[in-house]
């Protein structure tokens, strides 16, 4: 034995991996304040420490990781809004990403805050989505209306080539027309083939 | 005049926690809580002279806002960090 004192955080750094780990969890993502970390270690490890031994361990093993996950959450942050392309500017980006850091450092910082920063991202994700859609439908409905403007077009070219076909051959259509030795049918067929010629499938309407 | 153990210890820390911040601002009051983590019984007073000493030797820069002057590190700043390492 040197007879020094051991140090207050000697129990906090020799805990089991896992108790170590939900420690850090507790004091980085949960936010707990030391007394919280303290009661809750009594609690469920059974663990008796001081407040001093928690702000020693948070010192020395928490901070670097909580300023970390900080960036970490900034940049994700900073992600999403970039990929909502004209959404936000880059300055915007910058701000907002800036403003999710010092949420997520802030010790007593308000998680709800950023978690309604993160929604209203989702939000606005969600909303360029629904944008997205609603522009692909746009687009389709736009190629319906023209293939429709040219369906017309093609009716109205036909009915115009029939009218003419009719006139320059009025005196046989109506020879036709005229023929009762031939059923309604037979007239039509050879109206049709007078004006168009023979059907494109070669059959003839019965 | 050579600077005292304790005045690197709190320049250091301070550059320590900047240089976690990567390219992000740090509040000023959230910079002397991190290094009050490292630096036993960190005054303001010690605090301040230490990061105005910085900011006069290009070390950390800070931006003015609402809430208060934000600092990051600069390359300088980078630069001491990694030779005391």
């Amino acid at each position: 034995m040197d007879g020094r004192k051991p140090r207050a955080d000697a129990k906090l750094r020799n805990l089991p991996p896992d108790q170590r780990t939900k420690l850090t969890d507790w004091l980085v993502d949960g936010g707990l304040s030391y007394k919280e970390a303290k009661d809750r270690l009594a609690a469920e490890f059974g663990l008796n420490t001081s407040v001093g031994a928690i702000a020693d361990f948070y010192a020395k093993e928490c901070w670097t990781l909580r300023f970390r996950k900080a960036r970490g959450v900034a940049d994700e942050i900073g992600g999403i809004l970039s990929e909502t392309p004209g959404a936000f500017d880059e300055a915007t980006i910058t701000a907002i990403s800036q403003r999710a850091f010092e949420l997520a450092v802030a010790k007593d910082g308000d998680p709800k805050d950023l978690i309604m920063l993160m929604q209203a991202l989702g939000d606005t994700k969600r909303l360029a989505i629904e944008q997205a859609k609603l522009e692909v439908s746009r687009e389709k409905n736009a190629q319906a209306a023209e293939r429709i403007a040219l369906e017309g077009k093609k009716v109205d070219l036909m009915q115009v080539k029939a009218a003419e076909a009719v006139l320059a051959r009025s005196s046989e259509i109506v020879a036709i027309a005229s023929d009762s030795g031939l059923s309604s049918q037979e007239k039509v067929n050879r109206a049709r083939q007078l004006l168009f010629g023979a059907p494109v499938d070669g059959k003839e309407a019965a | 005049m050579p600077l005292t153990d304790r005045e690197i210890l709190i320049r250091r820390a301070i550059l320590k926690v900047l240089s976690e911040c990567g390219d992000y601002l740090l509040l000023e009051n959230l910079l002397f809580d991190a290094a009050m983590l490292k630096v036993p019984q960190l005054r303001k007073s010690e605090f301040a002279v230490a990061l105005s000493a910085l900011d006069v030797s290009d070390r950390v820069q800070s931006v003015h806002g609402e809430r208060g002057d934000r600092w990051r590190i600069t390359a300088n700043g980078k630069a001491d960090l990694d030779r005391q390492d």
